[in-house]
């Protein structure tokens, strides 16, 4: 049986191993307009049906390779997953989005800096030690995150996984950190607050700010909050802004994701889908949200000191799901991108995340442009890694007079061209 | 495009004694407009360059006089925004 279009997570690898009468469990998506989520007619020998989820057209289901061939030929048939078990951690979905790949290269974001406006941070924490820059409170309990969700956030966008021995490392690992705290200890707070996170931010010169909060929806963008993300935007600063976790249902981006300039991240799965909690648009005047999607189902990251958000893993771990723990997996991507070529304005950021992104398949108001995807994100820069432009940037692969000696020579060319 | 949401004027309206906090964009200089919102009986709480706006508390009955100054362009509710993950 060959690679069909249809099948996904290894699956055709892993059936042209295996004998006939074998099955294996699988999860098929079918068409939206699919009343019944079951295959239809009498009972298809080699399929054992399991499961009909509710939220989405899909089922759960053991089949035999013949199985799934005839799976493949029903036109209803949109998709058919591999069930995985679920073990989401960073070092589980970062490969999703080929991170591996991208640290092979070097790029850390070193010399990049992200404003993580939240619950404020765990300045003890071993994976955030060195690179925290400044702290500021804005709610009047000091700048200590005693909620769990700042520090979880930022570790998943700088975190060393020095705890962990690298193992739950964030995007980009040699950021620095700026952190705002805007919501109290109880995890919410006012609006005003996170517009003045975002000032003081700016102020700061932070090139982007990581924003996993959120408000009900639908909004059309004019609210306050959304417009200060603009406002930050045109002064040079990439935003990201989580879409929201009142999905499937449809109208639920509120402030900010609502925003015109910033990068709205929806979350998805282990599964390469969207996850069902995920906001989706329109927004209010009719604009299709979220941009992109990005890992944000069961991540394991930093867990504040004397804390319990999400479901602790140990004294510095904790996991965590939302579009919250998708955010700053974009506001990593936006530091590599920028210690790539700390030329790119946010505009382009937002351009190449989401023109690189891979089509899950789903409509606009669910995925955006799809997923966003590390490797080509980066490989799209016309600036490649290059040795002459100082400690900020990584070493570049391959030896003597082979890649990294051309990439050096494109690097050098491109940079003369811009003095 | 309306000053204020008419369901929020009519909260004004129907509480003229109760205590708003409301966000109120501007124009001209930030720093004058905010001097004239605590003339006006407005607790500001903060003004904001980048959007040219201030965040305020005050009663219902001072809100409905906000809206009819020419400076002032919007005028919403300060809402709760919430940690989106756990």
């Amino acid at each position: 049986m060959g690679e069909g279009s249809k099948l996904r997570n290894g699956l055709a690898q892993e059936l042209s191993s295996m004998s006939q009468d074998e099955q294996v469990p699988i999860i098929v998506r079918y068409s939206p307009d699919r009343r019944i989520v079951r295959h239809k007619g009498p009972p298809m020998p080699g399929i054992q049906e399991s499961y009909n989820y509710r939220l989405q057209p899909m089922a759960h289901m053991y089949a035999t390779p013949r199985a799934i061939e005839a799976l493949q030929e029903d036109d209803e048939v949109v998709r058919i997953y591999r069930d995985q078990p679920v073990h989401t951690l960073l070092d589980s979905a970062l490969p999703i989005i080929q991170m591996p790949q991208v640290r092979s290269l070097g790029w850390d974001g070193r010399g990049v800096s992200i404003a993580i406006v939240d619950t404020g941070i765990d300045p003890t924490h071993p994976d955030l030690q060195g690179r925290l820059v400044d702290l500021a409170d804005w709610v009047g309990e000091g700048p200590v995150d005693e909620n769990g969700h700042g520090t979880h956030c930022a570790s998943i966008a700088a975190g060393s996984g020095a705890k962990s021995d690298g193992r739950y490392r964030g995007v980009a690992p040699a950021a620095s950190i700026y952190a705002a705290k805007v919501l109290r200890r109880n995890g919410s707070g006012m609006m005003s607050d996170v517009m003045a996170g975002i000032d003081w931010a700016v102020d700061q010169g932070v090139q982007i700010i990581s924003l996993s909060l959120g408000g009900p929806g639908p909004s059309d963008g004019h609210d306050a909050l959304s417009e200060m993300c603009d406002a930050a935007v045109a002064a040079g600063v990439v935003v990201c802004a989580a879409a929201g976790n009142d999905g499937p249902a449809g109208r639920t981006i509120g402030s900010p994701g609502a925003s015109r300039l910033a990068i709205t991240v929806g979350a998805s799965t282990d599964q390469d889908i969207v996850a069902p909690f995920s906001s989706r648009g329109p927004t209010a005047d009719g604009r299709a949200k979220p941009d992109i999607l990005l890992p944000g189902h069961l991540i394991t990251a930093a867990r504040a000191k004397g804390t319990s958000m999400g479901t602790p893993v140990d004294s510095y771990y904790c996991e965590a799901s939302g579009t919250s723990m998708a955010t700053p997996v974009a506001a990593g991507l936006c530091a590599l991108l920028l210690q790539m070529d700390p030329e790119l304005t946010p505009d382009e950021i937002k351009e190449r995340l989401i023109t690189t992104s891979i089509d899950l398949g789903e409509p606009a108001n669910a995925q955006g442009r799809g997923r966003a995807d590390a490797l080509r994100a980066i490989q799209n820069s016309i600036s490649p890694p290059s040795s002459d432009r100082g400690d900020s940037q990584p070493p570049v692969a391959g030896p003597g007079l082979g890649l990294g000696c051309l990439t050096t020579l494109v690097a050098a060319l491109l940079q003369s061209k811009r003095k | 495009m309306a000053k204020v949401d008419p369901s929020l004027r009519a909260e004004w309206k129907d509480n003229p004694r109760s205590s708003f906090s409301l966000i109120v964009r501007v124009t001209g200089d930030v720093g004058e407009r905010r001097e004239m919102l605590e003339d006006l009986g407005c607790q500001v709480k903060r003004a904001f360059r980048l959007t040219n706006s201030v965040s305020v508390r005050c009663s219902g009955a001072v809100a409905l006089t906000l809206t009819r100054r020419r400076w002032v362009t919007k005028v919403e509710r300060d809402s709760i925004i919430r940690a989106l993950g756990g």
